[in-house]
């Protein structure tokens, strides 16, 4: 089990941080007590070792100057330390044991064992602990040599003062750290609240953005931090989504009114000619026109789902190596029909004997018959409407130009959007629902490309489509299709 | 009747001049919105049918502006869009009813006797008495072109006076319908809104509009 869990319910952040931050401080407050501690004895200690040395010196001193007699050498140790005291206590002894001076105190208590001192001398450092009385004493050996003679100086300090200064320090410690433990953990605690606060405030403006309110942004704290930051971008994100169903709204709206004029055009139509007795021909008449209106609006309900299949992302190309010479030729042939309807005059002007380029030969030629679908719409007669190919830069180069009647400066920032029409009016006779430029657009897009319109009104209009050329194309079934 | 039809698709026009005409009704049909308001203030019609996707002026907008002129030939708009914010839209410039795209002819026909019924008579869309001016729409007062600010109780009394200007509204049914028949209300908790509202609308004015109807109620009247 994961254990940010207790039980089933999520700890907080917030909780787990002042947690890690009660255990960190446990660790290191103990240990700073613990070094405390032992730093306190230690110096402690080397001060009276010093001391302890110190002393040694001097009695060394006084017996290696010292007279003969051995009173005199007493008199001269008893003044220069104080053999009634209790706390510094000294004892010599010659080799046989014979005790040749010591303090008072120590007249019927021994400060060291034979065994003990032995066993201390054979140690790199003669010092030793040891208790009279259940008095702590640290004491020294040393050996001094005078003549032939060879005594053992014994030197010890009382530690019951130390003692008692380290016991009331460990007491202290051990008043002091969980205090101070119990206050450092609320101000982790608190620090962390602080800290996550604009956590919680974000997660509740989150909480108020629905679906149907993506208008709203977060308030980014000023802070300029990682939390500012989170804001921020979670800022970024609600405006991408609410940029795309803002989108898909507007296709959808779009879409659905271009779908209900035609069908309650028909539907009209429909009822108004079964209200009453028609004759054959008013019938037929009826019937032809629902046939044109059912034709356009198939096309329009094709163009729509292309449009929101794009939309899906979905690649729905069928890449390969196509020739685009052989396919502008075919488009033209199917298209001169239309002009010659219109008297138009259709121009080809292939500079170029093959040109391949990488795509979906269907799209392509959508593409193509979008483009002079529209020229032949917007071109009065009598007019001309040139098709030429050639290459640039790596680029086919495919250009439709008409002598029609232009478009506006104005509309012409805009004729790729989806449902515009320059003049309403007149587009909705030549049944376009403002969608043939935006997919011409995307599809030559899809293929890494572009379609772009130069116009001067009442002149006419000139479309461009560039493709990327594919060089080192293999010969492949395309061709043969 | 005589219909007018603003539609700017011309073979949907011209379907519903047709089945209008079967159905002996007389149809003019305009194809943009500044021609339509030409013909409906140039003539006398007894129903309009609006689309409200129109070049040039769109069809609220050509609601709005006829209201304006103060003529109230009933409004039926066609739309393509079913966004209750357009129909909202709609209904709240002066369009009188509507229906959505596509639509059923015979639907079509009852909702144009249906609003055909309503006449000519002036529909305004604010209430107004004298230079007193009430927009229940934007819940907004003024009095002699200036905005008079009420509280919501204040504005409640208002607007069922105003809506019955010069009548008397008894007592209680004013109580009944400004605090419901509640039993704690004192019978001076009216004269004391009453004061407040004769304070705001009537106290700066020349002419006073808020009369007591002794032992009987209150009226809002133009004074003569």
């Amino acid at each position: 089990m994961n254990m940010r869990y207790f039980g089933s319910r999520p700890v907080a952040i917030k909780v787990r941080l002042a947690g890690w931050y009660f255990v960190l401080m446990v660790i290191a407050m103990s240990a700073l007590s613990a070094l405390a501690l032992a730093g306190l004895e230690h110096s402690i200690r080397s001060t009276v070792d010093e001391q302890l040395v110190e002393r040694v010196k001097l009695i060394q001193k006084i017996m290696l100057a010292a007279p003969a007699s051995q009173s005199e050498l007493e008199t001269e140790l008893r003044e220069s330390f104080t053999p009634d005291s209790r706390e510094e206590l000294i004892q010599i002894s010659d080799e046989q044991g014979n005790r040749v001076f010591q303090s008072t105190w120590l007249q019927n208590r021994t400060l060291l064992s034979a065994e003990s001192t032995a066993k201390v001398q054979r140690k790199r450092y003669p010092f030793f602990k040891t208790k009279i009385d259940g008095v702590p004493f640290h004491g020294m050996i040393a050996t001094v040599n005078v003549g032939r003679h060879s005594y053992t100086v014994r030197v010890a300090q009382n530690m019951d003062d130390f003692a008692e200064a380290i016991s009331r320090f460990r007491h202290l410690l051990l008043a002091v750290v969980p205090a101070l433990l119990v206050a450092a953990s609320l101000g982790g605690y608190w620090i962390s609240r602080r800290a996550l606060a604009p956590v919680d405030e974000i997660t509740r403006a989150a909480q108020r953005i629905s679906g149907t309110n993506l208008s709203s942004r977060l308030a980014v704290p000023d802070s300029g931090d990682e939390l500012a930051r989170l804001a921020e971008t979670l800022n970024a994100m609600l405006e991408r989504i609410d940029l795309g169903v803002k989108q898909i709204a507007q296709f959808t709206a779009d879409a659905s009114h271009e779908l209900r004029t035609p069908i309650t055009l028909m539907r009209t139509r429909v009822e108004l000619a079964l209200r009453r007795p028609r004759s054959a021909e008013e019938n037929q008449q009826t019937i032809e026109q629902l046939y044109s209106e059912v034709v356009r609006t198939s096309e329009l309900v094709e163009r729509l789902m292309m449009l929101a299949r794009a939309d899906s992302g979905a690649s729905l190309m069928r890449m390969e190596d196509v020739e685009i010479v052989v396919l502008v030729q075919d488009v033209l042939a199917q298209t001169s029909v239309l002009a010659l309807q219109k008297h138009l005059e259709l121009k080809a002007q292939l500079n170029i004997s093959t040109l391949w380029v990488r795509g979906d030969a269907r799209y392509l030629r959508q593409l193509f018959m979008i483009l002079i679908d529209n020229a032949v719409k917007y071109t009065p007669s009598p007019g001309i409407i040139t098709v030429s190919l050639d290459a640039c830069n790596g680029f086919a180069r495919v250009s439709f130009s008409d002598t029609g009647i232009g478009i506006e400066d104005e509309d012409l920032k805009n004729i790729f959007n989806r449902f515009y029409r320059a003049d309403k009016a007149r587009s909705r006779e030549t049944g376009g629902a403002g969608l043939g430029l935006a997919i011409g657009r995307w599809i030559a897009e899809s293929h890494h490309g572009t379609l772009t319109a130069e116009s001067k009104s009442g002149v006419g209009s000139n479309f461009l489509v560039t493709l990327p050329m594919e060089n080192n194309h293999t010969f492949a079934p395309a061709l043969m299709r | 009747m005589r219909i007018l039809v603003v539609e700017d698709e011309r073979t949907m026009g011209e379907l519903l001049k047709k089945g209008l005409e079967e159905e002996q009704h007389s149809v003019c049909i305009a194809v943009d919105g500044l021609g339509g308001l030409d013909h409906a203030e140039g003539e006398e019609f007894d129903v309009i049918v609006l689309d409200v996707m129109l070049p040039g002026i769109d069809g609220f907008e050509f609601a709005r502006r006829l209201r304006a002129g103060k003529n109230y030939t009933p409004i039926l708009m066609l739309t393509a869009r079913d966004d209750v914010s357009d129909i909202a839209q709609g209904l709240d410039t002066g369009v009188d009813d509507y229906l959505t795209k596509p639509f059923s002819f015979v639907e079509l026909l009852a909702r144009l006797r249906a609003v055909s019924r309503r006449g000519n008579a002036p529909r305004p869309l604010t209430l107004q008495t004298g230079d007193l001016i009430l927009d229940p729409l934007s819940r907004q007062v003024s009095r002699q072109g200036c905005e008079v600010h009420l509280t919501a109780t204040e504005f409640k009394l208002l607007e069922l006076l105003m809506r019955r200007a010069g009548r008397v509204v008894p007592r209680d049914v004013i109580v009944g319908a400004v605090w419901g028949n509640l039993d704690d209300i004192e019978e001076s908790t009216l004269d004391v809104f009453i004061s407040l509202l004769r304070n705001k609308v009537d106290k700066n004015a020349e002419s006073k509009l808020i009369h007591t109807v002794r032992g009987v109620g209150y009226m809002v009247r133009e004074s003569q």
